[in-house]
């Protein structure tokens, strides 16, 4: 099993109305896969961000685990990270983004 | 191996020069001339009375650090990754995985992709740049591969495994290589990657040829000509920004021993810059794999 800081939350279909549509934060999702490399070096960009920026949710998606709700957002490369604003989807970043990029898709 | 330069042009001659003179083994893995083979005369590098060929500071360059004790192979990288340890890089060409302590990215500036249109757009909803990464989402269905040479046949053939039907889509070239008959091959040129919205979401749905004929397809792999250093690094996730590989000022990306010098870094474009960074590289990459 991946190892999810604290606070970075692991999003299910289960969850996901609560966590990510419900929210009243800013929410950031990144689809990943364990085995993938890019999503692995995307990780320390999430991390920074979960620890510096209380005011955003950070949130992560297992396509593998979950990949008839991820086709659902139409995830077909991994990383993918889709910003969430008030329950809508604002923004969708394909690929290893930096941090700065990430944060901008909710700033 | 110690270090893996990839490119045999002034980064990564310059990075083989001072990461072999700080002691460590070093190999380049290089397909033949760069940018610098094309410029007719060199005449603002420091040290010419007068100025030379491209091709011969090229050639001069190679010869310097083979007296050096540089070890050369001649191949095409159409992969890049991480062991399954995660404790070295390897190193993929069309014949052997070569696997190292340290990999300089050195194969100069990234192209950028055609303007087919549709193909930026539908990037992430079936257009893609890693087959590795993305082939996961093609099981049972139709992948198609944008290319015409090695490179587009190595993802085509990591697609096999997954998708029901594997095509190759030359956009108007012969291949270059044989390619299998387990692989459609479609030599039209491509006027468009067409899309498709399905409950709500928007994917693609197959691709226009000039010829007029619309061959349907789930996705898109896009490995025109050569893997660039951009395409290199996106399959083992160093990060790129504006078609350019991101570096500290010790030329390190984000991923540990992987180092990236010269065009490939973006800013000037010129061999001085190159020379510059490559010795940057060299030398972080002797320090990187002697603290291993
Ligand atoms: C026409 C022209 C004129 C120029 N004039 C000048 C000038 O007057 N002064 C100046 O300073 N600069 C000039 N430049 C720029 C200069 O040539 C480049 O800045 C310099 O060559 C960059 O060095 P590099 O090592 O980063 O890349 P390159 O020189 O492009 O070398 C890249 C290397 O990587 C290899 N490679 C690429 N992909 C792969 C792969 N998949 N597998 C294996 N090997 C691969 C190539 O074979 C090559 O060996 C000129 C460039 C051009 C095109």
């Amino acid at each position: 099993m991946e190892i999810v800081k604290e606070n970075i939350v692991a999003v299910t279909p289960d969850n996901f109305e609560m966590e990510v549509l419900q929210c009243d934060k800013p929410v950031l999702v990144t689809f990943y896969a364990n085995w993938d490399q890019p999503c692995r070096m995307q990780q320390p960009a999430l991390d920074s961000i979960a620890d510096k920026h209380p005011e955003i949710k950070v949130c992560k998606l297992d396509v593998e685990e979950y990949t008839a709700f991820a086709q659902q957002f139409g995830i077909m490369m991994i990383p993918t990270t889709i910003a969430f604003k008030n329950g809508k989807k604002v923004k969708r970043a394909t690929g290893l983004r930096l941090e700065n990029v990430l944060l901008n898709m909710v700033q | 191996m110690d270090i893996l330069i990839i490119g045999s042009g002034p980064a990564g001659i310059s990075a083989a020069l001072y990461a072999k003179r700080a002691g460590a083994d070093v190999t380049v893995i290089s397909r033949g001339s760069g940018a610098l083979a094309k410029a007719e005369r060199i005449e603002n590098y420091y040290g010419l009375a007068e100025p030379v060929s491209g091709a011969e500071l090229e050639a001069n360059g190679i010869a310097g650090a083979k007296r050096l004790g540089v070890k050369f192979v001649e191949g095409e990288v159409v992969g890049l990754a991480m062991n399954d340890d995660f404790t070295g890089l390897v190193v993929q060409t069309a014949k052997e995985k070569l696997e190292a302590g340290a990999v300089i990215l050195a194969a100069g500036s990234t192209r950028l992709a055609p303007k087919i249109p549709g193909l930026k757009e539908m990037e992430g909803k079936g257009v893609s740049y890693c087959a590795i990464c993305d082939a996961f989402f093609y099981r049972g269905k139709v992948a198609a591969v944008l290319g015409e040479g090695e490179y587009a046949l190595h993802e085509a053939e990591i697609l096999l495994p997954h998708a029901s039907k594997v095509m190759l889509f030359t956009n108007g070239k012969e291949p270059t290589i044989a390619i299998p008959d387990s692989i459609e091959v479609h030599k039209e040129k491509v006027s468009a990657v067409e899309a498709a919205t399905e409950n709500g979401t928007e994917r693609v749905s197959g691709v226009m040829t000039e010829d007029g004929t619309f061959t349907p397809v789930n996705g898109l792999f896009v490995a025109l000509g050569i893997a660039g250093s951009v395409d290199l690094a996106r399959k083992i996730g160093a990060a790129v920004d504006n078609n350019r590989i991101v570096t500290d000022a010790e030329m390190a990306t984000n991923v540990p021993g992987l180092y990236a010098a010269g065009d490939c870094n973006g800013g000037l474009l010129q061999v001085v810059k190159a020379a510059y960074e490559g010795a940057v590289a060299g030398l972080a990459a002797a320090k990187y794999v002697r603290k291993r």
